[in-house]
């Protein structure tokens, strides 16, 4: 089914939506739940969240992209729960924090700014500037979690390049918000 | 605040990132890459050959001329008399062979321009019949999800869908971007068209088969290629 006749079925408050939303999209919410919080279990209540959080967004909310829209929604949840469980094993968010870490300027004394819009809008700008294979290999890392290996795979690159180019472009992110005094 | 809330912080941000880049990055599969060596050798070779032939006809040419030219003008002279050893001035080969490129070359515009008013003027008739939706805007269409072909009258009408089974999407992706160029004095095209493949990539008949001739949105184009007849005859199997 496709993404307009599923919102419309949100819209509609039928509760085949959760199913249809479900079908298309659940095994890539779980995916991206696990990769962060490396527990199947865990990714699955994450994802019946979700449902539940895009029940309740919508009829206010008209999704153009449905499985970018459930993929935020599953990233945040599974985030807040990492971080209400404090997990003491190495998960998948542990990861990427480290490798974001980088992106942080240093602290030079000034007090750096916390505008959320501000960031948001710095990176859309930022990953629209990168050549569409580099905005790929970013968006698959940071926002989907995808391990190397997988980012590997879809864009035939190896596994170095791949950590090669997004060590570079840790490092232009952080010379943008340096440049912006964000962070 | 310090460094590891910042960082979290940053996480947290990329959780807004544009959802048309999501979509993207969730649809992108690279190309499979070429491997351009053998092409490349077999290239080089064929440059070798054809290099190698005119250099020995570049020198047997001149030399026969040279050898057997005093001859032929003898014996020209002999057998035409009246001509002063002239012979009659009638086209060149070339001359008949350039006139007969250029004919096939206005009948197959001629065809092609055919082919392409009769896309058009099927869309155009079907978009009339009120069987297909309509939306307001590109940014109402859905790239993920079901296969579709778009299509826009004009450079600012308005903008037609027609959902497309997978099957349906199959038949029109086999024949797309193998159609003849498009004629240098060619009229601009009225309508536009685009296949949106239910995976986030758009293309379009109109432009030949390449990484650089898909998006995930739906882009402006200049047409570089006629759509083929057989894709014109799948498109109208699928609207009528």
């Amino acid at each position: 089914m496709d993404d307009i006749k599923i919102v419309d079925l949100y819209w509609a408050r039928d509760e085949k939506a959760i199913d249809e939303s479900d079908k298309k999209y659940g095994r890539m919410l779980r995916s991206l739940s696990k990769a962060l919080l490396s527990s199947s279990e865990d990714a699955e209540e994450c994802v019946n969240d979700t449902y539940i959080d895009a029940w309740s967004a919508m009829p206010d909310a008209r999704p153009h992209y449905l499985g970018a829209f459930l993929s935020k929604i599953t990233r945040r949840i599974s985030i807040d729960r990492y971080r209400r469980e404090h997990r003491e094993k190495r998960g998948g968010v542990e990861n990427l924090l480290s490798e974001l870490s980088e992106c942080i300027p240093s602290d030079d004394g000034y007090e750096a700014e916390l505008d959320s819009k501000a960031i948001s809008e710095l990176l859309n700008s930022f990953l629209t500037s990168l050549p569409k294979e580099k905005r790929v290999i970013f968006v698959l890392r940071y926002f989907y979690s995808k391990p190397i290996s997988e980012i590997s795979e879809r864009t035939e690159m190896s596994t170095s390049l791949v950590k090669v180019t997004l060590y570079r472009l840790r490092e232009e992110l952080r010379k943008r918000l340096e440049e912006q005094g964000l962070l | 605040m310090n460094r590891d809330k910042k960082t979290e912080y940053l996480l947290s941000s990329i959780g807004e990132i544009d959802d048309i880049l999501l979509a993207e990055a969730e649809n992108y599969r690279a190309k499979k890459k070429k491997h351009f060596l053998i092409p490349l050798i077999a290239a080089c070779l064929a440059f070798a050959i054809m290099a190698t032939t005119a250099l020995s006809l570049s020198i047997v040419i001149p030399v026969g001329i040279m050898l057997f030219g005093d001859l032929a003008e003898k014996n020209d002279a002999e057998a035409y008399p009246e001509n002063g050893g002239e012979l009659n001035q009638s086209p060149s080969q070339n001359e008949i062979q350039d006139g007969n490129n250029s004919a096939d070359r206005n009948q197959s515009d001629k065809e092609n321009e055919a082919v392409k008013e009769s896309l058009e003027s099927l869309l155009e008739r079907f978009s009339d019949s009120g069987d297909c939706a309509k939306v307001e805007s590109f940014s109402e269409l859905s790239y993920v999800g079901e296969p579709s072909l778009v299509w826009q009258s004009g450079d600012e009408g308005e903008i037609f869908v027609k959902p497309l089974s997978s099957a349906q999407l199959e038949s029109v992706e086999r024949y797309m971007g193998s159609g003849d160029q498009v004629g240098q004095r060619s009229p601009k095209q009225s309508v536009k068209v685009w296949i949106l493949d239910g995976e986030g990539n758009v293309n379009t008949p109109y432009l030949k088969n390449g990484a650089g001739n898909t998006d995930v949105v739906i882009f402006d184009y200049e047409a570089e290629i006629v759509p083929s007849e057989d894709l014109v005859d799948c498109i109208s199997d699928i609207l009528n």
